[in-house]
């Protein structure tokens, strides 16, 4: 139980009167040390990229509504889903979680003053600016023709696009991601509340520091092999040029390294938000707490182990092929236990279906379709057959849309009124987690059937007999936005206009919510003590208690 | 007064044992051992390292936080070695045991 | 860990509650920063090993054309110059202010003399036409094999010199500081720190050496 002794929580519904947001210079924004202001200060930015890249998204959805390439030519189609890719997984998902919601709950969750490098945590977001500023000359000159995977020798050789300069982005923002984990590593080994052993630590703590973990050790080598790619390029010299002895799979060796893990980058922080989410509105402790916390770290480390499995239609060794084959399969075990963990969880507690719990059941749907489908893909043969189809399409988008921006619009809902003091519409919210729920099954479970039917991804045209599954993914893509645009809408609303929350308005357990919202400059008036273990819910304590209703 | 820092003799022997190695490693790059030289360069190598890991950056009386800091990147890159190189050893141990080819007709499975 | 209470000495940062957990912290911090390194070198030194084991006796030609001599010299001098960076940190424990700047000086200088031998080298490689692209002359067999060890070459001491440049940049900005008695009056733990990094750059050097210069035997 955490104790809430002498911490001063004023009474429902009112904004504290001296919060964070109370400086409105620019300057204060631009010059802010304060983790919760750099947090709101990625919000903004990601946002930018997320729409840039929808709009890349929503082009290549309407040009496949007919099966004859009329809408974009080949090469606009090309660099039409290379700038979503790009985009959407080095601007928008890697910072999503991690660093807006990562660094605004992180040491309010712990009860800290702030991180451990409040200075270097602002840098990291110039470097973030930096390395945006750089991806979009690129893409204003003409962008990149290559897909997100910058394989050579294409890329190196033959790509008649603004390549370098994109993958200078891309280097650049790693570094910011570099940051931003080092610092999540330290901050949570070194500045816990007193009382906040390591198991007593929220979820979402164990899964920031996973992630972490996987920032700080695969990103750089992203970085030296797009630094390596790009000096072939330009000087035409270089290691992954077959023509001159050099080894192409090599690159794509390197690039997995950081890609595969990245993709946990991706999901992790979804699964810590999820379970943030799960406990508070099913009232319950958690169930296993150990076996998530452990089970985050696992495939932290076990995603580093089966980056191979990209590489299957590859001249890889097929022996090598064997062991990321099996190795792969692996993750599934710690993946399973999560979501086995969050179901059992529920189980016989008082579910609230407030907007959060909507996402968070979102979560855990997609989550299990995106992580089943992953099974057939880590296997050799089945892999081989659908390899470069809309069914590998379909499931990462399963696991990144369906997981992770589900995951973190439902963790934006909750902290919400933490964040501004304000709470959101209830009735649009659930509305924007069922539009979002809709839409996305529909734009891509029929992207599973045209993948496991043979049709071939990044082709502006294909045959006619497709075309039903095509016009219902993009029916399924206009509801998403719908439900992607609410919240936007609604969130800039509430700011405003939004009812005042107080200090817990989700009757949550978790130091953050033993503070004022919105919180104070140093988070604290006084530096928390805890004494028990996290999620201590019980259902008899607030029988009463509507969160649907809030 | 209490230091974490060691006695200038025990940097002095370390930096002693740096160059004896270093003389060490020089020397045998001039003699054939096959393809032992690698393995004897690197074995030198790593030993300079652990000497000025332990001894210049103070692993050795450190918690053990910064120990598993510092093996985290060697463990790491160790898994990335031997991955990537579980690839380039095992490349060549299938040779396709039949130059027959499938016709097109074959391929595609027409009746 | 917290203890709920602000150290009123000016050297603590306000998110930290004393002197103790700022050390800690930042000591932490530059580990971690370091295993980040040793991947980002990692990904070179793996490019390495594979071509060395698919071109074995090439490398070991390529590698007959470096300056073994100047190499080993440089190896010394960076061991040395890590050497007086240790009994620098040693210094700024003690308090010695005056040790402290000259130690740090000293070893900037050796990185000096590091780099300038360096330099020399790449000059050298230039003129004898080493330089990967269509400079590159190669009068034995398999140009392109040795095209590659030598654009890793180039690719590994030169992200090497760029570190040993940060490094000289860093000792000399804390021998300024030193000069004003930063670390001999309250903490110490930037030299501490920038002293790991100091060493980290000489551990790479240390696989450098025998890789591109004692490829194969001479």
């Amino acid at each position: 139980m955490i104790s809430a002794t002498e911490i001063d929580i004023r009474t429902e519904g009112e904004i504290a009167p001296q919060n964070y947001l109370s400086d409105h210079s620019v300057r204060s924004w631009l010059l802010t040390t304060d983790h919760k202001r750099i947090g709101l200060l990625y919000l903004c930015t990601i946002i930018i990229f997320f729409f840039i890249a929808s709009v890349a998204a929503a082009l290549m959805r309407i040009e496949l509504l007919t099966p004859q390439g009329d809408l974009v030519t080949s090469e606009t189609y090309n660099k039409l889903f290379t700038i979503h890719g790009v985009l959407m997984i080095w601007f928008f998902l890697i910072p999503s979680i991690p660093a807006v919601l990562g660094n605004f709950i992180l040491p309010l969750m712990i009860g800290a003053r702030d991180v451990a490098f409040p200075k270097l945590n602002l840098m990291s977001w110039y470097i973030f600016i930096l390395g945006s500023a750089v991806a979009l000359w690129s893409l204003f000159r003409g962008g990149v023709d290559t897909g997100w995977t910058f394989y050579t020798p294409y890329s190196t050789t033959y790509a008649n696009s603004h390549v370098i300069s994109m993958a200078a982005g891309v280097f650049i923002v790693g570094f910011s991601s570099i940051i931003t984990g080092m610092n999540f590593m330290v901050t949570i080994h070194k500045m816990r509340a007193p009382g906040l052993t390591w198991f007593r630590l929220p979820l979402f703590v164990w899964s920031l520091y996973a992630t972490s973990l996987i920032m700080v050790l695969a990103t750089p080598v992203l970085a030296i092999t797009l630094a390596l790619m790009s000096v072939e390029r330009f000087w035409g010299v270089g290691i992954f040029d077959p023509k001159l002895g050099g080894d192409p799979i090599l690159f794509q060796h390197l690039f997995w390294f950081y890609s595969h893990p990245a993709v946990y980058i991706m999901i992790l922080p979804g699964m810590g938000v999820v379970s943030e989410l799960i406990t508070c509105f099913s009232r319950k402790q958690v169930f296993g707490y150990g076996w998530i916390a452990c089970s985050s770290m696992a495939i932290a480390v076990l995603g580093f182990m089966v980056w191979g499995h990209h590489m299957f239609v590859s001249s890889q060794s097929i022996y090598a092929g064997m062991v990321f084959s099996i190795l792969s399969f692996l993750v599934a075990v710690p993946s399973g236990i999560k979501v086995f963990n969050w179901t059992a969880t529920m189980h016989k507690g008082s579910i609230h279906f407030a907007t959060p719990m909507l996402y968070a059941l979102g979560f855990i749907g997609l989550f299990t379709i995106g992580g089943l489908t992953g099974l057939f893909l880590a296997a050799l043969s089945v892999d081989v057959h659908v390899t470069d189809t809309y069914f590998v399409v379909a499931h990462f988008h399963y696991i990144m849309v369906g997981g992770m921006v589900t995951a973190f619009m439902g963790g934006l809902h909750y902290w919400w009124p933490k964040i501004t003091g304000r709470l959101y519409p209830e009735i649009w919210g659930k509305l924007a987690a069922l539009a979002t729920f809709l839409g996305f099954n529909l734009t891509f479970f029929p992207q599973f059937v045209m993948g496991y039917l043979g049709l071939p991804r990044r082709y502006h045209a294909y045959p006619p007999e497709f075309q039903v599954f095509n016009v219902l993914s993009t029916a399924g893509a206009s509801i998403l936005g719908v439900g992607y645009l609410l919240p936007f809408i609604y969130f800039i609303w509430s700011i405003k206009r939004g009812r005042a929350a107080g200090p817990n308005p989700w009757r949550a357990t978790g130091l953050e919510w033993q503070t004022p919202s919105p919180p104070p400059k140093h988070n604290f008036i006084k530096t928390p003590v805890v004494t028990g273990p996290p999620y201590m819910y019980s259902a008899e304590k607030d029988v009463d208690l509507d969160l649907a209703s809030i | 007064m209490e230091t974490t820092t060691h006695s200038p003799t025990v940097y002095w022997k370390t930096c002693a044992g740096l160059m004896a190695l270093l003389a060490l490693t020089w020397g045998i790059g001039y003699v054939n051992l096959g393809s032992f030289n690698l393995v004897v360069a690197l074995a030198i190598s790593i030993s300079k390292a652990l000497l000025v890991a332990l001894f210049f950056m103070h692993i050795k009386g450190s918690s053990r936080l910064l120990h598993l800091a510092a093996t985290a990147g060697v463990i790491w890159l160790l898994i990335m070695f031997s991955l990537t190189l579980d690839d380039y050893f095992t490349r060549n141990l299938l040779q396709p045991t039949s130059t027959h080819k499938l016709s097109p007709e074959q391929f595609h499975g027409a009746p | 860990m917290n203890t709920g209470s602000t150290a009123a000495t000016p050297f603590v940062h306000e998110q930290f509650d004393d002197i103790e957990q700022q050390r800690s912290a930042a000591q932490l911090g530059m580990w971690i920063f370091l295993a980040t390194e040793v991947l980002f070198f990692g990904g070179l030194f793996l490019a390495y090993t594979v071509y060395r084991s698919l071109y074995p006796q090439t490398f070991a030609a390529a590698s007959h054309h470096t300056e073994v001599l100047l190499g080993g010299i440089n190896t010394a001098i960076l061991l040395f110059s890590s050497t007086l960076m240790a009994l620098a940190v040693r210094a700024a424990e003690l308090k010695n202010r005056e040790q402290l700047v000259w130690l740090l000086l000293a070893t900037a200088f050796l990185g000096v003399v590091f780099m300038a031998i360096k330099g020399f080298e790449y000059h050298k490689d230039f003129v004898e036409h080493l330089v990967p692209g269509s400079h590159f002359e190669w009068h034995e067999p398999n140009r392109s094999h040795a095209e590659i060890f030598f654009w890793l070459y180039f690719a590994m001491t030169g992200l090497h010199a760029i570190h040993v440049i940060v490094g000289i940049f860093v000792l000399l900005t804390l021998a300024l500081l030193a000069w004003f008695g930063k670390f001999t009056t309250g903490h110490h733990t930037p030299v501490e720190v920038a002293g790991l990094y100091w060493h980290f750059v000489d551990i790479i050097w240390i696989f450098l050496f025998p890789l591109m210069y004692l490829a194969g035997h001479r």
